[in-house]
């Protein structure tokens, strides 16, 4: 039996709160994460003359590729998490529109926390 | 000595290795024989010395790795999800505080597993359900990382002392030629102890019925108590002429280079079996992208989408 009313409203509450705290913050704390792994440059460090397995050694383009492919996978899960906290958005102004006791709880609910 | 003075202890060898030659050939008393060596002994001491020393005093220094290293280490510090805080495979950096705010995700498990639709369901399923896991093995990749930038700086830190020691070795042995009693000058190759290798076990995803999976990788030996490095190999610098303790040196310089190559090329085929690893499991290191980001307002709630909640 499908929510309605002050229930929905409530619900609508929950999805605007993980669409704008929960995802966002750990969204915020991959971003940051994917910056230091795409940050840790050694090119320098591993610079060495060429008979020393060339010019960056046999080591450093693997080591570059998991870095690369690293940064990739947390650069990626930042972003789903803040699109994914944009549907969510979406969904919660969608639903109140459709359900006006439910948009006044949930902009009641909204006025009464401390969730931006 | 010190290897900063690398050269210049080349060319000290160099200087001694003439003087030694010189005086051997003089006591040969042959001008003839005199005239014929001298040129090779003068190109052995004062180009094939520096030469072979040369390429050695610019292998890389090692602290030039700390700075990716510090780095990696506030990385690691962002994906800590307390299931184990220990760095898996290093002990250089020990803990990292659990990171709060990734306990978010799965706190939001509550607030979506009331709707009943496609992508709101498999959201919960496909992302918060194996959140934690995923971070944990995030973070196990991030620590391969920084091992292999530590197990990288520990062979040039064991290199410099290697070639470094073969230099003194060889002033030794030549001053040292005309004792009588013969004397040798052993040189340990520690490069090849420096790092060594650990086997990791990769949880599986939370719930799942999905098989561990373990990847091998490297470390500094200092860092990683989890296995014994190999024994280094040794060679010893001696001679009772001054072209035997040369060639001695000569085949210890190459020795040096021989051990670093087989050195990093176990770091290299340790991060490539991570890298098959990564790519042969990628379910494990990074969740799919979620089926919600594609809905738009009209269709947020469809079915398909978020449904209603119940």
């Amino acid at each position: 039996m499908p929510d309605h009313g002050r229930d929905l409203g409530a619900d609508l509450f929950r999805l605007y709160t993980m669409a704008k705290t929960n995802l966002p913050d750990v969204a915020a704390e991959y971003g940051a994460a994917a910056g230091f792994v795409g940050g840790a440059d050694a090119a320098a460090a591993f610079t060495r003359p060429a008979q020393f397995g060339g010019a960056q050694g046999p080591a450093y383009q693997p080591w570059l590729e998991l870095r690369d492919t690293l940064r990739s996978f947390l650069a990626d899960t930042d972003e789903n998490l803040d699109e994914t906290a944009r549907a969510l958005l979406l969904a919660t102004d969608a639903y109140a529109g459709t359900d006006y006791a439910a948009k006044v709880e949930f902009e009641r609910l909204k006025r009464e926390s401390r969730v931006p | 000595m010190s290897f900063e003075q690398l050269m210049q202890h080349a060319a000290d060898i160099g200087n001694k290795a003439f003087k030694e030659g010189l005086e051997e050939l003089m006591a040969l008393k042959s001008p003839s024989y005199l005239a014929q060596e001298q040129p090779k002994l003068l190109n052995r001491c004062y180009a094939e010395v520096p030469g072979l020393f040369q390429p050695f005093s610019q292998i890389p220094d090692p602290a030039s790795y700390d700075p990716a290293i510090e780095t990696l280490k506030r990385a690691l510090a962002k994906l800590s999800t307390g299931q184990d805080t220990r760095d898996p495979i290093s002990t250089n950096g020990g803990s990292y505080y659990a990171n709060p705010v990734l306990d978010k995700i799965s706190g939001s498990e509550a607030y979506i597993e009331s709707w009943t639709g496609k992508a709101a369901m498999e959201f919960k399923t496909n992302f918060i359900d194996p959140f934690p896991s995923v971070a944990r093995n995030q973070f196990i990749l991030i620590s391969a990382l920084k091992a292999a930038l530590e197990a990288e700086q520990a062979m040039w830190a064991a290199a410099r002392k290697d070639i470094d020691q073969i230099a003194e070795n060889t002033l030794k042995a030549l001053d040292c030629m005309d004792d009588c009693t013969s004397k040798e000058w052993a040189v340990t190759f520690t490069a090849a102890a420096a790092i060594t290798g650990i086997l990791l076990t990769i949880p599986t995803l939370g719930g799942s019925a999905a098989l561990a999976i373990s990847i091998s990788t490297v470390g500094a030996a200092a860092w990683v108590a989890a296995a014994l490095p190999p024994s280094p190999p040794e060679l010893t610098i001696s001679g009772d002429e001054t072209n035997a303790v040369l060639d001695s040196m000569h085949t210890a310089v190459n020795k040096a280079s021989e051990v670093i190559s087989e050195t990093e090329q176990r770091i290299a085929k340790a991060l490539n079996n991570v890298l098959d690893a990564v790519h042969g499991n990628r379910d494990y290191f990074v969740a799919p992208r979620p089926a919600l980001v594609g809905a738009v307002r009209q269709t947020i709630m469809n079915p398909e989408y978020m449904g209603y909640s119940d």
